[in-house]
């Protein structure tokens, strides 16, 4: 069959899966979608490649996160187009966001792009430390320092929230 | 190494959580589809890695021979591998869930009647119809608008409205409005919605476009404005307008205009009071006999507290309204936002709760007519993800779409059992019922439609192509 008409079923089978991850990694819906299409959309021409895998799926997701990381590590990203005020991400305004319903939420959007990914396929997809490198094109004991020093950077902000979420609450 | 062990199920429950809140999927599936089909074969590309720089111009006049032919006879969207389009859903503009769409029983008076036959409108072969909407007038009358294969042979996809009169057993391709539909891109006029009053009377609408046919769908005229929601019954139509035209959210500032059904002539009509406009992310317009009821949703994440949604009711088919608070029963620990609101064909009115706090779930409450208090059911099944349509077939029977399964409730909340007939694991387009008994789920690619006649209980699958 040929890689066109393999691409389409993967596509309608897979993309929320995708988006899960993707709104994750970039905490608003836009971003999110933008990510997934871009991803799908540049890997079609190999797609050959992507049916190779063991997983396709982890395959595309690991080329998400990717391009998740290399596109914020440009200076000036492309413009993004929205017909819709996106949600509060990253910096901007990371005091507000502890207002939000969830802090934990809020604090893993303050965290570095490369730390947040790999906080994510860690404790949300389930990766393991040499899945998580191959995304984020390092080594595994560089993926293990990310973690822990996002974690820590959690655990350290945390410190004097006096609504600090217990893992009961949010369990 | 008991804080390691806190923070790291906090992120877990965290990320769980919020994952819920990605956006759906069906429609970016869609796209993305679409943007690839425009592309060359892959063996094609490969050999165009080969080409000289003088073939391109070839491609270029090609291509945009191919746009003009598009252009030609068919309603479509405009779409370019050149000119990549933003990947926000039309759906993002109006994040509330569609409510329910297909009208309870209308009253028999009309004050535009239509003649007593009419010719039915030319039937057009589609393939690979999907829809995106549905509109019944009755039992056994009922459109979808959507997309299929455009006529022109471009391989790609059109604007597309199919029409039956069996109740959703067989359907027919007839001419949709000269507008384009929501898929990879939507370029001005855009229309995302279908209503029809009779089976002569009917409109097509998006926050920037509306069009009314008054002869079944033979031809349609573009009206002034568009409309957010749109909702016909009992002989008039109630549209909600954005005073921009679409993607003003959040802080859209809505008007509200009727109309005798058939009717150019639209009339304001005020809502009382103010509400914090800079917060509002949309807006949703249920009937239920002369009663309507419409709720401005507030901004549910990100910022602050206190961004709750507004309801006005009316109980003469838009003339006059009456403002409330918050429907959703609140908490005093958290914020509880509605995010969806249906009505019954018994009167009742039904919103979709979304607690603040992480760690509560969402829940239903009902009012018997509106005013009345909302009561809260019980928790919704834990695992509702993606967008969440909701619907009811009384105030004891509610139904919620979700990309994992059909969900249904008869004690109106208290308890929730999926309804393995409907498939989960695909997006919902639309849920709604016309009576207490009968109603329709359209879930996935939207190449199917299913029916049920027992309030839920059972359900048939038909396909619209």
């Amino acid at each position: 069959m040929s890689d066109e008409a393999e691409f389409a079923p993967f596509v309608r089978a897979n993309t929320a899966t995708l988006l899960r991850t993707a709104y994750l990694l970039t905490g608003n819906a836009p971003a999110a979608e933008e990510l997934v299409q871009d991803t799908l959309v540049r890997l079609y021409p190999k797609w050959h490649l992507v049916e190779a895998a063991d997983a396709p799926v982890a395959y595309v997701r690991r080329s998400l996160a990717n391009a998740f990381v290399n596109e914020r590590r440009r200076p000036a990203s492309r413009e993004l187009v929205l017909d819709v005020v996106p949600e509060r991400s990253d910096l901007r305004d990371a005091g507000a966001e502890l207002a939000d319903r969830d802090e934990v939420w809020g604090l893993l959007r303050t965290l570095p792009d490369r730390q947040r990914a790999a906080l994510v396929m860690r404790y949300f997809d389930d990766l393991p430390d040499d899945q998580i490198a191959d995304a984020l094109g390092c080594r595994a004991g560089t993926v293990r320092s990310l973690i822990s020093r996002g974690l820590g950077t959690l655990r350290e902000q945390s410190t004097g929230q006096a609504s600090w979420p217990s893992a009961r609450r949010l369990a | 190494m008991t804080d390691k062990i806190d923070v790291e199920a906090a992120l877990r429950a965290s990320l769980t959580e919020h994952a819920r809140h990605a956006p759906a999927a069906g429609m970016l599936a869609e796209r993305i589809i679409g943007e690839v089909d425009l592309l060359p074969p892959a063996r094609e590309r490969r050999w165009a890695r080969q080409w000289r720089t003088w073939t391109l111009p070839l491609i270029a006049a090609g291509s945009v021979a191919a746009v003009a032919a598009a252009l030609v006879g068919v309603t479509q969207f405009r779409h370019s591998a050149d000119h990549k389009p933003p990947a926000v859903p039309i759906s993002s503009i109006a994040p509330a869930p569609t409510p329910s769409a297909t009208a309870p029983a209308p009253r028999t008076t009309e004050p535009n009647p239509p003649p007593a036959t009419h010719a039915a409108p030319k039937e057009v072969t589609l393939t690979h119809f999907s829809a995106i909407d549905v509109t019944f007038v009755g039992a056994e009358t009922g459109w979808a608008l959507g997309t299929a294969d455009c006529l022109n042979g471009s391989g790609g996809p059109c604007a597309a409205m199919v029409r039956t009169t069996d109740g959703g057993v067989t359907w027919h391709g007839m001419k949709p409005p000269p507008a384009n539909v929501p898929l990879l891109v939507c370029d001005d006029p855009c229309i995302q919605h279908v209503r029809f009053a009779t089976d002569q009377i009917g409109y097509a609408f998006g926050p920037s476009a509306l069009f009314m046919t008054t002869d079944g769908g033979v031809n349609w005229h573009r009206q002034p404005g568009g409309a957010d929601a749109l909702e016909t019954l009992d002989g008039n139509v109630i549209r909600v307008v954005d005073q921009v035209g679409g993607g003003c959210v959040p802080g859209c500032d809505y008007n509200v205009q009727i109309a005798p059904i058939g009717s150019a002539t639209w009339h304001n009509v005020d809502l009382p009071g103010t509400y914090d406009r800079g917060s509002t992310t949309g807006v949703a317009l249920v009937r239920t006999g002369p009663r309507a009821f419409i709720e401005v949703f507030g901004h549910v994440s990100g910022g602050g507290s206190d961004a709750t949604s507004l309801l006005y009711t009316s109980t003469n088919d838009g003339v006059n309204w009456t403002r409330h608070d918050e429907p959703c029963p609140q908490n005093s620990g958290y914020e509880v936002d509605s995010t969806a609101i249906t009505a019954a064909a018994d009167g009742s009115v039904a919103v979709l709760c979304s607690p603040r706090g992480a760690s509560s779930p969402d829940f239903t409450a009902v009012s018997s007519d509106g005013t009345a208090p909302f009561t809260p059911g019980g928790s919704l099944p834990a695992n509702l993800g993606g967008e969440r349509l909701l619907g009811a077939a009384s105030a004891n029977v509610q139904l919620i779409a979700s990309f994992e399964a059909l969900y249904r409730t008869q004690d109106a909340g208290k308890t929730w059992q999926s309804v393995p007939a409907v498939p989960g694991g695909v997006e919902p387009r639309f849920i709604g019922f016309e009576s207490q008994t009968v109603g329709r789920v359209v879930v996935g690619t939207g190449e199917s439609i299913w029916t049920t006649g027992d309030a839920g209980l059972t359900w048939t699958q038909h396909t619209f192509s």
